[in-house]
């Protein structure tokens, strides 16, 4: 059985679990042209998975954008470069620090809107106190170093 | 056609013949409807290679090749319509075939009446033939102007490559210049070098001008700095020495005892210690480092001349002063900081609750060692009654009053200390300590000074050879308490440690040695300490040839003191069972005495060696055959070489990315190798150095703190990776809430077990197993003898993964390969197997640490270590090591 369910509604593909070795990419693979690839919901990402993904990217003709990058889709945009290949970004999720609450959060961004040099600061949705950014920005925006 | 009249030239054959006859140009008049030759010169019959009868038979065209036809005609038809023409290069047909390089010249002229062409012919055969060599040598000369392009690129890219090395030295030489001059700017001694021409150099360390306020140091010649006029001979003495050692290193054995070894500086006694810096087989220079000994040295004189007077008087003492200042004052210090400890918390309502007995067990506990080691019988003997009160039914008014005759009799040893003193030994060890722990920490910075290390250690520091004599002194007097006759023998070379760790040793030791004597042997045996001190640690062992531990007596004890359930114990090692010697508060012996046996001991040499001492402590026992305490502990010398690139021939500690490259292309020269991601030589970097050197080899457990947790899961089918994963999760989730950590943790375990089932297995031959197969498409289900361990642990810093196969088939190669791939930024994705090819790099970007124990073809151990900082940032910050140990055994 798939680990990763996919729903494809007109132009938008909707990921939703895990990407690895069990994940059913067939009927990506079959799409051409403009496909925005929403990965809010995928979760894990493994080894085999992102192998997978590769050959699905490189597949047919596709004009791809990511939306909505989950943090472990970012996490591997950022080390394995052939995973986002030609793919334009248009949200991501970035890790945050809440000192009041002592809780991690995701929050969203937009490319379009966002400049690496001067990270967004943020104000915690729970307790409104103001947030950190909670990685290294160097690293982790590089990414769209290559967008 | 009309002719204009300044070109036109009227003349006939004759007329031409005397004007051209003699020319140097050849001329022809040439008919242009026909091509005949109506008229030629000598020179031109000279140049055609033909009778002259014979040219006038010809047609023009003919004294030309067949490719040049049209275009000669070409020219003279241009001639008609522009009365003149050139063609600067034409090849003329001679009368042999051959050709000749010509130009040619044409004009229109009136001709025996009609028009006709008169052509001049010069022939440049010299001049191609020049050109011709003329090109050949420029494309020769635009050659060798290429290659010299060529060469000249090469070489500045080649100066370029050593202008950036130089750049990068020059950068590391003024790091290494400006740590150097911290020491020598911040250090209470007096440091100098010596040139080889005996001239002392520029750069001297600050405390110079404190011990020299007024002498010229810098440029002035060695001798004339240390000895005034008048001591001509001493200082010729010191010249001839130092130029003999600079000419010949191999002499300094013979020679050293000429240099001097102490001055006076008005009334200030200075030591000098002289180091040679050799570098091959040559004395760079000198080091010279003055040390002011002058208080040192008049409170010897103060203790000695008081210890006379008071030998006399109190007999008690004799026995406190037949040992060194030091251990004096650490007894004095000891017992002090304990009794005053007793004293605070005796004051407290709570004293008497189960938790202050223990604690208060403790410090009887040790201040009775102590006052047993110093042969104070009576204060120890009070100690041990004032245990032996210690439980349910204390009587509380009579612990009291008998600490109280235990404070008494202190504090006649403690006035005593005081009057032989005149001084608080708090107040001095701490400054030193704190002199001694700057100059430590300065030192660790600097790559080239070891020597100087060395210097401090054995100016500083206390001889191994002190314990030594303590535990002489111990086992004779506990042996000659108990009736028992004990052979005693002390190995160990002569080495320098600093004087807390030799106290804290001294104590944990005692209580080793009390307990194999009191415990261990029966009437008569062998009882031997050892110690190794290598470059990394200092190991140290206990060996006695009693009877042993007694495991069934100790697993009864564990049970009824309900540390651990029978069931629990059924699944540990009988080695493993002994190391709960260590318990606090366990012990097999049925009667205490005050020598040892209430377990309390052991538990305390725990804590001295692992929390004190930063060491390690286990034991290892046989029936009747007897015992043997392991301590192993990191020494100064073993953090401070932690710092270098090379640790020895086998073992390499790198430091940054681009050394990589380097190790990769070494990787057959190491079986060890230790890679940290900063410069940070911090504990688990220790941990791992102590490793190399074989005690702890395999296993999570070392990296995390005794009171870990910890879950452990066989990995065997590939269908149930979900489930293993699952059950890691349940297990952290409710200890990790870092949703970061936790997914970090869960990819880790699903690359660790991918590994284990896909890629470590091989067949007998050594082929892959199931490498090759898809991902997606097999279950594997391993044999039992194929199944990987995965172990989850954490404790309060630290959460461990490993997973541990029976193959050993992870090569360090393979290791470095998938390293150096996950922090590179192209070609990531592997075609050379079923897999990606990421897993390991994967593991590796979501460690702070990884660590790979192999035993080739037997076992392989991969161990990610995960720092629990409070924020993704911090943890990320720590950045990413990575350590291999090729081990021979598994």
């Amino acid at each position: 059985m798939s680990s990763l369910k996919v729903t494809i509604n007109g132009e938008k593909v909707e990921l939703d679990g895990y990407l690895d070795e069990k994940s059913d990419l067939t009927v990506l693979k079959e799409l051409n042209g403009d496909i925005i690839v929403d990965f809010k919901n995928l979760t894990r990402i493994n080894s085999c998975g992102v192998k997978e993904w590769v050959e699905v990217i490189n597949t047919g003709d596709k004009n791809l954008s990511y939306d909505n990058c989950s943090l472990v889709t970012v996490k591997q945009l950022n080390a394995v470069p052939d995973f986002m290949g030609g793919s334009r970004v248009i949200k991501f999720y970035a890790p945050y620090y809440c000192e009041e609450c002592d809780e991690e959060r995701e929050c969203l961004l937009e490319v379009a809107n966002f400049d690496p040099g001067n990270v967004p600061e943020l104000k915690c949705s729970e307790c409104e106190h103001a947030m950190s950014f909670d990685g290294v920005a160097s690293h982790y925006f590089s990414f769209l170093k290559r967008d | 056609m009309g002719i204009p009249s300044q070109t036109s030239i009227s003349s006939d054959k004759n007329l031409y013949q005397s004007i051209y006859n003699y020319s140097q140009d050849g001329v022809l008049i040439v008919r242009p409807e026909t091509f005949q030759i109506l008229f030629l010169n000598t020179k031109q019959v000279d140049l055609s290679g033909h009778e002259e009868s014979d040219l006038y038979q010809l047609s023009f065209l003919d004294l030309f090749f067949d490719e040049d036809i049209e275009a000669i005609k070409t020219i003279l038809e241009s001639t008609i319509q522009w009365k003149t023409g050139l063609d600067p290069l034409r090849i003329m047909k001679r009368g042999s075939g051959r050709k000749l390089y010509i130009e040619m010249t044409t004009s229109l002229v009136n001709f025996e009446m009609s028009d006709a062409i008169m052509v001049t012919v010069r022939d440049i055969s010299e001049r191609v033939k020049h050109e011709k060599k003329i090109k050949k040598y420029s494309e020769q000369l635009e050659q060798l102007n290429s290659e010299l392009e060529a060469k000249v690129e090469e070489r500045t890219q080649k100066l370029k490559h050593a202008n950036d090395d130089l750049v990068q030295q020059n950068t590391f030489i003024t790091n290494q210049k400006k740590e150097i001059s911290d020491i020598m700017n911040n250090i209470h001694q007096g440091i100098i070098t010596i040139a080889p021409n005996l001239i002392i150099n520029k750069e001297f360390s600050s405390f110079m001008k404190v011990l020299f306020p007024q002498a010229k140091i810098a440029g002035q010649k060695i001798s004339t700095f240390l000895y005034q006029e008048g001591n001509e001979d001493d200082a010729s003495v010191l010249d001839e020495a130092l130029e003999t050692i600079f000419s010949d290193p191999s002499l300094w054995d013979m020679v050293e005892e000429l240099l001097p070894k102490e001055i006076n500086i008005g009334n200030r006694e200075i030591t000098l210690s002289w180091v040679p810096i050799i570098i091959g087989e040559k004395v760079l220079k000198f080091l010279l480092i003055f040390t002011d000994v002058t208080e040192e040295r008049e409170l010897q004189r103060e203790i000695s001349s008081q210890k006379e007077e008071n030998d006399q008087k109190v007999e008690i003492l004799l026995k406190l002063l037949k040992y060194p200042k030091d251990v004096l004052n650490k007894f004095v210090s000891g017992a002090t900081k304990n009794l005053n400890k007793m004293n605070i918390m005796l004051q407290k309502p709570s004293w008497s609750s189960s938790e202050n007995l223990k604690e208060l067990f403790r410090i009887l506990h040790t201040l009775k060692g102590a006052a047993n080691q110093m042969g104070l019988q009576r204060m120890a003997n009070e100690c041990h009654l004032l245990e032996d009160q210690l439980g349910l039914d204390i009587n509380e008014q009579k612990f009291l009053r008998d600490v109280e005759s235990l404070d008494k009799q202190y504090k006649i040893i403690f006035n005593f200390y005081e009057k032989t003193t005149n001084s608080s030994p708090e107040i001095e060890s701490s400054k030193k300590d704190k002199y001694k722990t700057t100059f430590v920490q300065s030192l660790l910075k600097v790559n080239e000074q070891q020597e100087l290390l060395r210097k401090f250690m054995h100016l500083e520091g206390e001889s191994v050879d002190s314990i030594r004599e303590n535990m002489a002194d111990l086992v004779d007097k506990t042996s000659t308490s108990l009736g028992k006759d004990i052979r005693f023998e002390f190995e160990s070379e002569t080495f320098f440690l600093d004087k807390k760790s030799i106290g804290d040793l001294n104590d944990a030791l005692s209580h080793i040695v009390r307990n194999a004597i009191d415990h261990g042997i029966d009437q008569t045996g062998d009882l031997k300490i050892k110690f190794e001190n290598n470059k990394y640690h200092l190991l140290i062992q206990i060996i006695d040839n009693g009877k042993g531990i007694d495991i069934e007596k100790l697993t009864e004890k564990i049970i009824s003191n309900k540390i651990k359930t029978e069931s629990k114990l059924n699944n540990l090692a009988a080695e493993e069972i002994i190391q709960y010697v260590f318990h606090s508060g366990l012990s097999t012996r049925d009667n205490v005495s005050d020598i040892s046996g209430r377990g309390v001991g052991l538990d305390a040499v725990k804590n001295i060696i692992e929390n004190d001492l930063n060491g390690k402590v286990y034991v290892t026992s046989l029936p009747n055959k007897g015992t043997i305490f392991h301590i192993m502990l990191p020494t100064p010398l073993a953090m401070f070489e932690g710092q270098y690139l090379e640790i020895d021939k086998q073992a390499k500690v790198f430091k940054s990315y681009d050394t990589l490259k380097q190790l990769f292309s070494n990787i057959d020269k190491y079986d060890h190798f230790i890679y940290p991601a900063n410069t940070r030589f911090h504990q688990l970097e220790k941990t791992t150095s102590l490793k190399y050197h074989h005690l702890y080899t395999w296993g999570m457990e070392v990296y995390l703190n005794p009171n870990y947790q910890m879950m452990e899961l066989k990995i065997k089918d590939f269908k149930l990776k979900s489930h293993y994963l699952d059950q890691v999760y349940l297990y952290l989730s409710s200890h990790i809430t870092s949703s970061t950590i936790l997914n970090a943790v869960i990819e880790t375990c699903d690359e660790l077990i991918m590994n284990a089932i896909f890629d470590a297995p091989r067949n007998l031959d050594g082929s892959v197993k199931y490498n090759h197969l898809s991902r997606s498409k097999y279950d594997i289900v391993l044999e039992n003898h194929e199944q990987g361990i995965l172990k989850i642990g954490f404790d309060k810093d630290f959460l461990a993964i490993s997973m541990e196969d029976p193959f050993g088939s992870l090569t360090k190669e393979t290791v470095v390969k998938y390293i150096y791939k996950a922090i590179q930024t192209e070609n990531k994705i592997s075609n050379e197997s079923a897999g990606a090819g990421l897993g390991l790099s994967q593991i590796f970007l979501n460690s702070n640490y990884m660590v790979i124990n192999s035993c080739p073809g037997k076992r392989n151990e991969m161990i990610s270590l995960i720092n629990l900082a409070k924020t993704n940032k911090s943890r990320l910050l720590n950045g990413h090591s990575f350590s291999f140990f090729e081990h021979p055994h598994i």
